[in-house]
């Protein structure tokens, strides 16, 4: 019995982990351990389900639990013991790591030092495969794009459309396939298009997550293959005012981004607190080994507010950003410009606002209860090159509002079993903006959703299991003019049932495995139904099919985790397998579309059968006490199984190492280090021939070099990281790069990073 | 339950609020599009040969070539005689109205190339000029040098760098190095005896 526990209490731990603890100067190395007792008879109690944020244990036969790599700050502990829930707040700034909490039979525990209430962040989760860059990790990352900033999780790529735009890819899976979590609000922008990124600043993020199951059953169609969660930083409790400014410079394009950040929590007022937020950016022309990019810079600003008050057993948040963003988009290829910040047409211009409301309740020991409101307005406005004074005026000026409403229940039992059930409903209108004197790629449409769920897990200390059922329902009505001015469009229902199950099996102390068998299901969208011409941009012709109906897919994934006694191995191999019905991608057809502009290929959207498969492996040594190892690989295999071919637009095998030499710390530098990286990207084999305008480039190796330290005054804290990307400025392309026809990939490209921290 | 009534005020408050702001949307019925005033295609092109006497002036003698919105040309051949020269004017239309006027005016961003599909048969010289006196190619004099059959591919290009290496000349095959996009791309036959 007492080996079960400790096994389960060691495995939790390995369980990736999503830590909601605000920490303020980054120190998250610290182990924390509490010891149960009951509060009437000051017996230990054994077995106890004590959570600290979002990490989970059961307490030993002495009653004690340890979380490891928990940071600094106030931990919020939620114990389960028996017919009681025990809710207390631990100061965990000191240098005291112990901690004795006593259980009692009413909602209100006992709280040792500083009753500060900690932030009610609901956890993530899931029996899926989950993968997450912390603060620390993304601090030497920031000022990409968000794609980029995921590139070092195993089976993460990017679609990138020339060096500005970059949409994430998970499995093989991109746009509206990926579901992106914005604070907690599905992000609603023009998705579709391949050369639409994601209008997030990736530096309001504390933390990065990637999901790599179909996630349907827990927020809908869209998270088919996979989710990306965007998470702020928890609100301070500290009653300080806290404040960073993130500074960056590259090389390559000449790049600079500036993001500063100050939050803060009044004394007078400790329920309350706040942060504001922003970040600008701007870059000029992008350099490839041998010639400048042309008309590929950058300008961004951005800026986000946000003020939360909360109580023990209640709180309500509200959050606002703005996100702007202007981008040259690659031209003229084949011309050396050399280098200029000028950002001319073809250009995209995009603002993003979200505003979001969110109330927690706590009803009873038991059940909790969230209801979020949220509302997005997209504004895209696309610039080309065009005639008599017109290019001034896009030629695509898109406004999408979207607003969401979520309500979720939580029932949590001491004896392990949890239910979670929502509802959530959606309201969008997609609106041309008049004036663009050129037809709209896509009609206008008004997208009414809605759906409901429930969850039930049940957690012990050898395994966990997990069952989940959704109802969705949605209501497409798009209507538009085309280019001949007749009116086309029309109504569309679709729902889905989805399901899932799952199950985590703690097997023994180095060793855990995971299963989740699921079901997702997604609409075809606009354009996959409405497309009709000249598509500019990717200089083909295409055509969308109004009577396609709904892609549904099963998945199967599983983990697989090992981490040896001695502590310097970790393996974790993911292994899926989903089967498609009525995959829709763009085929493209033997024949030519003859126009006045010329010929032009002909690309025909249609469903297929599709089988995807694929196995992402991270590797860790830690070969001496100072040098580390990692060593990743992802592989994807799809195939359109109804005619036996290849599908376009699947990354290639794809492998990362990195060797990182940690050096001693000395008073004033901490956390020094140095690292090599080495990229190996495949040749894309898995190809069609004359499906495309080019055959796949060949594969690739890419050598980087990293450093940083940081330097500690008192309270203030200044991190500094040198990055040298592409350092022997090797000359590349990548298929998952469309503008691979047209120009090399970028060259060497170095960055300096500077953080300070009060 | 005794807590939940503690609470009741609070959720009853948060789910109005919730319900309200979403559901007073909820209200409008379909999408209302506007149609544009589409000024982007061109959907139509006249190229004429003008048959010209010895001493260059013009003769009535024309042939004339219309391509349609799928770029199909009527007649789909034109008959032009060896050792003649023929003014050439290069007509776009976007519906009733002609764009000569406007490519003339961005003149900077626009030239005409020719491609016959084999060469010693015709040449083309320019007539026309841009604000940098490069040429554009609206009107410009072909002379049949000796007889065949060839096919020629008319190539409109917008946004190019007229000064690049790649850009001169009516028939550089180096064209789409000199950057910019094709606003027309057109293929007849030319029988010349």
């Amino acid at each position: 019995m007492h080996f079960w526990l400790k096994a389960g209490a060691a495995a939790m731990m390995l369980m990736a982990c999503h830590s909601a603890t605000y920490s303020q100067d980054g120190d998250c190395t610290r182990r924390l351990t509490v010891q149960i007792k009951d509060g009437k008879t000051a017996q230990v109690i054994e077995g106890a389900l004590v959570s600290a944020g979002d990490r989970q244990t059961f307490s030993d036969e002495n009653g004690y639990c340890v979380f490891d790599s928990l940071c600094r700050g106030n931990i919020h502990l939620h114990i389960q013991a028996m017919d009681a829930i025990t809710e207390t707040d631990i100061n965990f700034s000191g240098t005291k790591d112990t901690f004795v909490v006593k259980t009692n039979t009413q909602t209100q525990g006992i709280t040792l030092d500083d009753v500060e209430v900690q932030g009610h962040k609901t956890a993530v989760q899931t029996i899926n495969a989950i993968q997450t860059l912390n603060k620390a990790q993304l601090q030497q990352v920031q000022g990409t794009s968000l794609a980029a900033q995921l590139q070092s999780i195993p089976g993460v790529s990017m679609l990138q459309t020339g060096g500005t735009i970059a949409k994430p890819v998970i499995n093989g899976m991109y746009g509206n396939r990926v579901l992106i979590l914005n604070n907690g609000v599905r992000q609603q922008g023009q998705q579709w298009g391949a050369e639409h990124a994601p209008e997030i600043d990736p530096y309001i993020a504390n933390q990065l997550t990637v999901v790599k199951g179909a996630e349907s059953v827990r927020y809908g169609s869209d998270a088919i293959g996979g989710v990306i969660i965007v998470d702020p930083p928890v609100l301070p409790d500290d009653g300080k005012i806290h404040s960073q400014l993130s500074l960056m410079g590259a090389g390559n394009g000449r790049q600079g981004a500036a993001s500063a950040e100050l939050s803060g929590n009044m004394k007078q007022l400790p329920a309350f607190a706040w942060r504001i937020q922003g970040t600008a950016k701007q870059g000029g022309n992008l350099k490839a080994a041998d010639y400048y990019l042309n008309n590929t810079g950058a300008k961004e600003y951005n800026y986000s507010a946000a003020a939360a008050y909360t109580k023990m057993h209640f709180d309500a948040n509200i959050y606002y950003s703005h996100f702007n963003t202007q981008l040259g988009i690659l031209k003229d290829f084949g011309k050396d410009a050399g280098f200029s910040y000028d950002i001319a047409a073809p250009r995209q211009h995009v603002i993003h606002d979200l505003l979001k409301i969110q109330a927690h309740q706590h009803l009873n020991d038991n059940w909790h209860l969230t209801a979020q409101y949220a509302f997005q307005h997209d504004r895209r406005e696309e610039y080309d090159v065009r005639r008599g004074g017109k290019t001034s005026l896009p030629s695509l000026d898109l406004g999408l509002s979207t607003q969401t409403a979520d309500l979720t229940l939580e029932h949590l039992s001491s004896s392990g079993w949890k239910l979670t059930g929502g509802w959530s409903g959606m309201y969008q209108n997609n609106a041309s903006v008049p004036g663009t004197m050129i037809a709209p790629l896509i009609p206008d449409y008004v997208l009414k959703t809605t759906g409901a769920y429930g969850i039930l897990r049940y957690q012990s200390a050898k395994y966990a299991l997990e069952a989940g059922l959704r109802y969705d329902y949605l209501y497409l009505s798009a209507l538009g003019y085309d280019k001949n001015s007749k009116l086309y469009g029309g109504k569309k229902s679709y729902n889905s049932m989805t399901a899932n199950i799952g199950a985590v099996w703690y097997i023994s102390n180095d060793w855990n495995l995971r299963t989740n068998v699921g079901t997702a299901w997604r609409p075809p969208s606009v354009n996959e139904l409405y497309s009709n011409g000249l598509h500019h941009g990717a200089l083909s012709y295409e055509l969308g099919d109004s009577t396609m109906q709904v892609e549904k897919s099963y998945k199967w994934i599983s983990t697989l985790s090992y981490s040896n006694p001695a502590g310097w191995l970790q393996v974790q191999a993911d292994a899926y397998l989903q089967y498609f019905n009525g995959y829709i991608y763009l085929n493209p057809m033997d024949s030519i579309i003859e126009s006045i502009r010329g010929s032009f290929p002909y690309f025909q959207y249609e469903q297929t059968n599709a089988r995807f498969s694929g196995t992402d492996i991270t590797l860790q040594l830690h070969i001496l006490k100072q040098l580390d190892y990692k060593a990743t690989a992802s592989i994807i295999r799809a195939k359109n199984v109804r005619d036996n071919s290849f599908l376009p637009m699947i990354p290639s095998d794809k492998y990362l190492q990195e060797l990182q030499w940690n050096l001693k710390d000395s008073r004033f530098l901490k956390n020094s280090f140095m690292k090599i990286s080495h990229q190996y990207v495949a040749m894309q084999k898995r190809y069609e021939p004359g499906s495309d305008f080019a055959p796949p480039p060949a594969a690739y190796h890419l050598l980087g070099l990293g450093m940083g330290t940081s330097m500690h005054f008192g309270r203030q804290q200044l991190k500094v990281f040198v990055n040298i990307d592409n350092l022997l400025n090797q000359s590349y392309r990548d298929y998952m790069n469309r503008y691979r026809y047209y120009a090399d990939d970028m060259g060497r490209n170095i960055q300096l990073r500077l953080i300070y921290v009060i | 339950m005794k807590e939940m009534k503690k609470y009741s005020l609070n959720i009853a408050a948060a789910l109005a609020i919730v319900a309200t702001l979403f559901l007073a949307s909820c209200n409008q019925d379909g999408p209302t599009p506007t149609p544009e005033n589409n000024q982007e295609e061109i959907t139509a092109i006249t190229v004429s040969y003008v048959k010209l006497h010895t001493d260059g002036t013009p003769t009535t003698d024309t042939a004339s070539v219309t391509f349609d919105a799928d770029g199909t040309p009527t007649p789909g051949t034109l008959s032009l005689s060896s050792g003649n020269s023929y003014l050439t004017l290069v007509t776009f239309y976007d519906h009733d109205e002609v764009l000569n006027t406007e490519i003339t005016e961005e003149g900077t961003e626009h030239k005409i190339f020719f491609f016959p599909s084999q060469s010693g048969i015709i040449n083309y010289e320019y007539n026309d000029h841009d604000s940098n006196g490069n040429p554009i190619g609206l009107s410009g004099k072909t002379t049949i040098l000796n007889p065949g059959t060839i096919s020629l591919n008319l190539i409109l290009r917008h946004g190019l760098n007229k000064n690049s290496s790649a850009a001169q000349g009516w028939n550089n095959t180096d064209y789409i190095q000199a950057g910019g996009e094709d606003d027309a791309n057109v293929s007849f036959n030319i029988q010349a005896e």
